[in-house]
């Protein structure tokens, strides 16, 4: 993971198929050039040595010297002053064989090289190391690891003495320390041991002799008269891992001055710095696989920014410690400044060596080398890595086929019930079906609030969730304390659910605290959008009840009138009605599933509306009636200026038949025999639970009793009673559901007699309100006394007091509030009343024309 | 091709390289020529122990039946700030609350770093509930679920068992490769060459921790009782084997012997595992003085440091880290995710747009940028990178990338938008507790308050850490007018986060409203 990536200045792949390893790969100024420029000198496994010069960027065919043929696989090579002289010689290890070449240049272009000597190894060689071992100056000697533990000590032409490893087993990276004159390497054991040189040399050579040393060690303690001397190992560490590679260099910055280089072991998992003594400096656990380092002396403009400023006066002596490269195989090349990662940049290979070198003049270019052959000249360039991201969208977007998407999926969704999701609901579709009949419906209310009042965010409590049936409109408060007198209004929006469509009007009712803790109240009735309760759907037919109403007018288009209406409906028939502005049929839905149909007959003026349900006309009627009149008053204010002389009478609307009792009684009547029914009910419930009571009383004695008489079946009869009670509550719950529906039909059909009454008769609006006050729409639910008594009673008094035909209708005596036992009485009277309106007596005195006999009465009322 | 290459040098460079496979052939080769070449044993055996090495210096997740056996409770009751079970919330410890920053599953702060063990449930020691944590594992190791990223296995070691077939698998000989229960382990105790690959052989590849302790400890008589290693993997072992302490005296003796950084890690981890993270930190300091400028070691201590609600300190130990190794994708992790969480997502954007760069490209990353540029404002980018965040995830990660998407949704207040995204991630993943949340409050908005209610109850039974579950569900009771519930539910929330204000609220309202009954 890192930021940058390695920069490739020169490459080329060495052969085909070859293979190459840690030590295949030697940089030197091999052919003793005068200008010291130094070459990658590579040994395949397949015994090909080549030389390299690098000259430009880019690889061209001049940049190979030497590429020859050596017929024995090359293990390890070696560049060093190994004949005496001060020319720098190439020592190729083979399995069997030691060769030093000298490599001189035939004119510019090439190289030659030259076989100086060699030596033929008894052991199968494993690896060499080269040094001036012993501290002799001006020349470099060879010691060759073999696969049986021998260090074999080659001193140029001569070989000088051999010895074998105590207690080996597998030859582990070899490395030789100058400092301390001594070898480093890493045992099968997992561990660190060095040797020093003149405890090599002196010790005694022949492996009969050290084996028996070993033996004796691992028998006993050593004897004490044994010829020669053991090879004794300088110091022993354990690693725990098994080192990768081992070289030495100046990783520790805050060393003495004249420190010797420190140890530095690439471990599987750990990279260890130890000192000439053993001395662990430093452990750096890796998060990665290494797979090669290498140190290197940092360059002057680190040296310089870093030290020289600091301790200027200590530069002299001190060198700068050196950094590491480390190559790992997760494809990156860290660079350690001691402790601290100072670059890390992705590598394009996994090298299975590393070195640093100046070529062509450059300093610190990094040479790589991986195991199939590939050869690379890399630097550390700050450029980001190839595969980064961009976040530019190059290709342009079809908005408008992402937004048909967006819809189609949309539609999708929709169907397949994403409207409410339920984790724990087995069965959502099915709910959703029966819900959607019943389904309240949200209104939005916009209050507007004057900002002298409290802020509108300081709502203490959001009513308007009525529990479902309740007649309760929302109830919503707003914290006053008095408040900032700054003008203005502002917008407040309380969201109401109503769940009873038997009102088409509301009122609202704001309670609040006047800036001197007055409470004050302020209220608003309006009239509830006919959208809420119904829409529009194609014509049906459906003609269970006619009510045909007629106008004194020419009749209105009914697009017009219900323009509203229209928004909700489906919109192709939305489309249809439009269109066809003369359309003269339109039927209402609503959602309790009653469909009402308006029918208009163009020349009279009239209009018929036609249902399968009684009880939903009233709606529809009062709308249509409302809508007239506004629709003429609208249309006869604007011509009413120019031709004032001609006045029309004023718009009405007129019912001719006879009215529709008989349809309200059946409604009463299903109303007062669904009471009785939950009367009945009620009373079974009761004797139920008495019957039930007392079965577990005498159980419970039987239970309690010493020695228990036989529960004789009592058990049977006590489930039986159980169910027949859960049976009865059920019963009960359905039919107090349809009373309620039955009540609001009731309401509803009670609502359409009146304003029929209102039309037929044509009542002024005091005269309806008091008929309405009277003939209620709004029917409670009592225990005992309901609508229908309540009605009777207030009936009874009309026909005692407005409506009384003599002295001794006023005079009869007033019944006590009572459960009716019929609705005989109830219907005779209603019918009554309307009887006597019909034939001219009025509710009002002063709108009586003939014979407002008794009208005084209303002042009783 | 390579005519004279000796086939063990081959071999060894081959390991060197980590072609295990070629190696372990050629060692194969050379051991049906000479079935006693201890060289090519030598290297076949420690081929195949790299090839199934996992580095356990790292806490791994415990084991149910770990959880089950669990007798190191140190203290039944901790002390705020002294267990990992109860990390310090709230003002008193820096801490960010809850409310800004989620929690993961087990009811400890988000780390901006998934490692083992950071998404599992510690055990019951000092929880507020006891054995929580263990029905949470069980309920999470039911096969099948499809919440592969709370799986936990059955047993620690079984974890190992099951790595360790799948390398034998791939070694392709029928049998093992080492018959540890057959081998005199004395005999090879007094060979150290051979001794360390065989012991490191049983651990890794056998996972036979008996064999293992048997060997190590004739090893550890053999060298004196003077050899760290030996101890070191006697600690391993025993800790493998659940027996903490005597693990923790063995490495304490070997770091006497010598100190090395990876008995601090394991001593660390024992000490960890028995919930004693101040232990486990002064470890961790003590090591740091002795090898000043090791990451790792600064890494152990923010960790644990986060683990306890020290945000100040974990976040100068991240900076530390990065100041030595600037590509250390840990720390860059935790600091931008501490710097989302501290309502800067400015800094979160740049940090997470350098672990972008350098190469860290997962859907949590580009999930991760892409709320940032939300949060930042940049809402151009923000789509595009959660189309990519989508286009990278694996199943582990979709529910989470979804749930990100809704709040996106919410904050640009496309309700129903949100609603199908948190339904996606509730979907995809029917334990994600905090998706249900949301989803319940949106249904709440939509006027459901059945729906939202079952979408509480939903979000309770899969996890118990939410507290915000808690605190809706009461507060949707309490306008339905069961006060009871709501009084349970809030007394829930507290319990979660003691200082939730919104509960505390609605509990003295509560009260009130009790009272004047």
């Amino acid at each position: 993971m890192s930021l940058f990536s390695s920069r490739e200045w020169w490459s080329t792949r060495l052969g085909t198929a070859e293979e190459f390893d840690q030590g295949s790969i030697a940089i030197a100024n091999i052919d003793n050039d005068t200008n010291g420029n130094a070459k990658i000198i590579t040994g395949s496994l397949q015994g090909v040595l080549r030389v390299h010069l690098p000259h430009q960027r880019g690889y061209h065919v001049e940049d190979m010297l030497l590429e020859t043929e050596l017929e024995r696989s090359i293990l390890q090579l070696a560049a060093g002053n190994f004949l005496g002289s001060s020319s720098i010689c190439l020592a190729v290890l083979h399995p069997r064989k030691l060769a030093v070449y000298a490599l001189q240049a035939v004119g510019s272009s090439y190289l030659q090289h030259s076989k100086i000597y060699e030596h033929h190894l008894e052991h199968t060689a494993a690896n060499m190391a080269t040094g001036p071992f012993g501290g002799i100056a001006g020349v470099e000697h060879i010691v060759v690891q073999s696969y049986d533990g021998q260090l074999t000590f080659f001193e140029q032409e001569a070989m000088a003495f051999s010895r074998f490893l105590p207690s080996f087993l597998l030859p582990g990276p070899l490395a030789y320390a100058a400092a301390s004159d001594s070898f480093i390497t890493s045992t099968a054991g997992l561990e660190l041991v060095a040797y020093k040189y003149s405890n090599l040399a002196a010790a005694s050579g022949s492996k009969e002799q050290q084996q028996q040393q070993q033996q004796q060690q691992a028998g006993g303690p050593p004897a004490g008269a044994v010829s020669g001397k053991r090879i004794q190992a300088d110091w022993t560490v354990v690693l725990g891992e098994a080192a990768l590679d081992i070289r030495t260099g100046r990783i520790t910055a805050n060393t003495r001055a004249d420190a010797p280089a420190d140890i530095l072991v690439l471990a599987e998992h750990t990279f260890f710095v130890l000192n000439l003594r053993g001395q662990l400096l430093l452990q750096r656990r890796l998060d990665y696989h290494p797979a090669c380092c290498w140190p290197f002396p940092a360059g002057p403009d680190s040296s310089s920014s870093s030290s020289a400023t600091a301790n200027p006066n200590q530069q002299q002596q001190q060198r700068p410690p050196e950094n590491l490269l480390v190559a790992t195989h997760t494809k990156a090349l860290m660079v350690y400044r001691g402790q601290e990662l100072a670059w890390a940049a992705r590598l394009e290979m996994l090298p299975v060596a590393v070195r640093v070198a100046a070529l062509e003049g450059m300093q610190g270019m990094i040479v790589a080398l991986d195991d199939t052959g590939k050869l690379a000249v890399l630097y550390l360039g700050s450029e980001p890595p190839k595969q980064s991201v961009s976040f530019a969208e190059s290709k342009q977007l079809d908005y408008a086929a992402m937004e048909a998407e967006r819809k189609a999926l949309l539609t999708q969704i929709k169907a397949a019930g994403g409207a409410g999701w339920d984790p724990a609901a087995a069965a959502p579709a099915a709910a959703a079906g029966k819900g959607a009949a019943a389904a309240a419906k949200d209104l939005v209310l916009r209050a507007q609030v004057p900002s002298r009042l409290d802020d509108a965010d300081r709502i203490v409590r959001e009513g308007g969730e009525g529990p479902p049936g309740s007649n309760a409109d929302g109830v919503a408060g707003f914290g006053a304390a008095g408040g900032a007198a700054a003008a203005g209004v502002k917008q407040l929006t309380v969201t109401l659910l109503l769940s009873n469509t038997t009102k088409s009007s509301m009122k609202v009712v704001a309670c609040y605290r006047s800036a001197d803790k007055q409470l004050q109240c302020s209220q608003l009735a309006l009239q509830l959008p006919m959208i809420l309760f119904c829409q529009v759907i194609p014509p049906v037919k459906s003609a269970e009840y006619k009510v045909t109403v007629a106008t004194n007018r020419d009749a209105a288009q009914l697009v017009a009138l219900f323009g509203d209406m229209l928004v909700q409906a489906h919109p192709a028939h939305a489309e249809a009605l439009s269109r066809s502005q003369a359309a003269n049929v339109m039927s209402f839905h609503f959602g309790g599933g009653q469909e009402v149909t308006i029918l208009v007959s163009k020349n009279a003026g009239r209009y018929r509306l036609q249902a399968d349900s009684f009880a939903a006309m009233w709606l529809v009627l009062q709308e249509l009636s409302r809508r007239l009149a506004g629709h003429f008053a609208a249309a006869e204010a604007k011509p009413a200026a120019a031709q004032q002389q001609q006045q029309p009478p004023p718009f009405s609307i007129t019912f001719d038949e006879s009215l529709p009792l008989q349809d309200v009684f059946e409604l009463v009547d299903r109303h007062f025999a669904l009471r009785a029914a939950l009367a009945a009910a009620n009373e079974a419930l009761e004797q139920r639970e008495v019957q039930f009571r007392s079965v577990q009383k005498r159980l419970l004695v039987r239970y309690k009793d010493r020695n228990a008489a036989p529960l004789n079946q009592l058990d049977v009869l006590m489930e039986e009673t159980y169910d027949q009670i859960l049976d009865l509550a059920t019963q009960m719950e359905q039919l107090q559901a349809e009373l309620l529906a039955a009540g609001q039909a009731l309401g509803a059909g009670v609502q359409l007699l009146l304003l029929l009454t209102r039309f037929r008769f044509k009542l002024a609006a005091e005269e309806f309100e008091l008929l309405r006050c009277a003939l209620s729409p709004v029917v409670l639910e009592g225990p005992e006394v309901s609508w229908e008594e309540t009605t009777e009673a207030a009936m009874t008094h009309l026909l005692r007091s407005a409506l009384a035909r003599s002295a001794k209708d006023a005079a009869a005596a007033v019944p006590p509030l009572a459960p009716a036992a019929d609705t005989a009485r109830l219907k005779k009277h209603i019918s009554l009343v309307l009887e006597r309106l019909s034939k001219g007596m009025r509710l009002v005195a002063g709108s009586s024309s003939n014979n407002g006999g008794s009208a005084a009465a209303v002042a009783a009322h | 091709m390579v005519a004279d290459v000796h086939p063990i040098w081959l071999a060894q460079s081959k390991l060197r390289r980590r072609r295990y496979d070629e190696c372990i052939q050629l060692c194969t080769d050379a051991l049906q020529r000479n079935p006693v070449d201890q060289v090519a044993w030598y290297l076949k055996c420690r081929a195949i122990t790299l090839k199934s090495w996992i580095d356990d210096t790292e806490i791994e997740e415990e084991g149910v039946a770990d959880l089950l056996m669990d007798e190191h409770n140190v203290a039944q009751v901790a002390r705020p700030g002294t267990s990992l079970a109860r990390p310090m919330t709230g003002a008193a410890a820096s801490g960010q609350s809850p409310v800004v920053r989620p929690m993961t599953g087990s009811g400890r702060p988000l780390t901006g770093f998934v490692r083992p063990g950071t998404s599992a449930a510690r055990p019951g020691t000092g929880s507020t509930k006891p054995g929580t944590a263990l029905a949470a594992a069980l309920k999470a190791a039911r096969p099948g679920t499809g919440s592969s990223s709370s799986s936990r296995p059955l047993t620690t070691s079984g974890r190992f068992v099951r790595l360790g077939t799948a390398s034998l698998a791939a070694a392709g000989h029928g049998g093992p490769f080492i018959a540890a229960e057959r081998l005199d382990l004395r005999k090879y105790a007094a060979r150290p060459h051979l001794a360390r690959v065989l012991c490191d052989y049983i651990l890794y590849v056998d996972h036979n921790m008996q064999k293992v302790l048997e060997l190590a400890g004739h090893a550890t008589a053999e060298a004196g009782f003077a050899d760290w290693w030996w101890k070191e993997r006697l600690g391993k072992a025993y800790y493998q084997l659940g027996l903490l302490r005597d693990a923790e005296k063995q490495l304490a003796s070997a770091a006497k012997n010598q100190d090395m950084l990876v008995l601090t890690h394991q001593l660390a981890k024992i000490s960890t595992r028995l919930d004693q993270p101040l232990a486990a930190l002064s470890l961790f300091s003590e090591a740091a003085g002795r090898h000043p400028g090791d990451i790792g070691l600064l890494l152990g201590q923010a960790r644990l440091q986060e683990g306890l609600g020290n945000r100040q300190a974990a976040l100068a130990l991240y900076h530390q880290v990065l100041a030595l190794d600037a590509s250390n994708v840990e720390a860059i992790a935790c600091l931008a995710a501490d710097h989302f969480y501290s309502d800067q997502p400015e800094l979160a954007l740049r940090y997470y747009r350098r672990l972008l760069q350098m190469g860290v490209v997962s859907a949590e990353t580009w999930a991760n940028l892409g709320l940032c540029c939300f949060y930042a404002g940049q809402y151009d980018f923000t789509f595009s990178c959660f189309e990519r965040a989508l286009a990278l995830a694996g199943d582990a990660a979709l529910p989470d990338i979804w749930y990100n998407i809704g709040q996106v949704a919410i904050g640009i207040g496309d309700l129903s938008w949100a609603q199908q995204c948190f339904r996606l991630a509730a979907a995809l993943d029917p334990g994600h507790a905090e998706a249900l949340n949301n989803l319940g409050v949106l249904q709440l908005k939509r006027r459901q308050p059945q729906q939202a209610a079952s979408c509480f109850r939903a979000g309770m039974k899969a996890a118990d850490h939410v507290f915000e579950l808690h605190y809706n569900a009461a507060l949707l009771a309490h306008r339905q007018g069961d006060l009871q519930e709501a009084v349970s539910q809030v007394k829930e929330a507290l319990a979660l986060y003691p200082e939730h204000t919104d509960s505390l609220e609605l509990k003295k309202l509560l009260k009130a409203q009790l009272n004047a009954l």
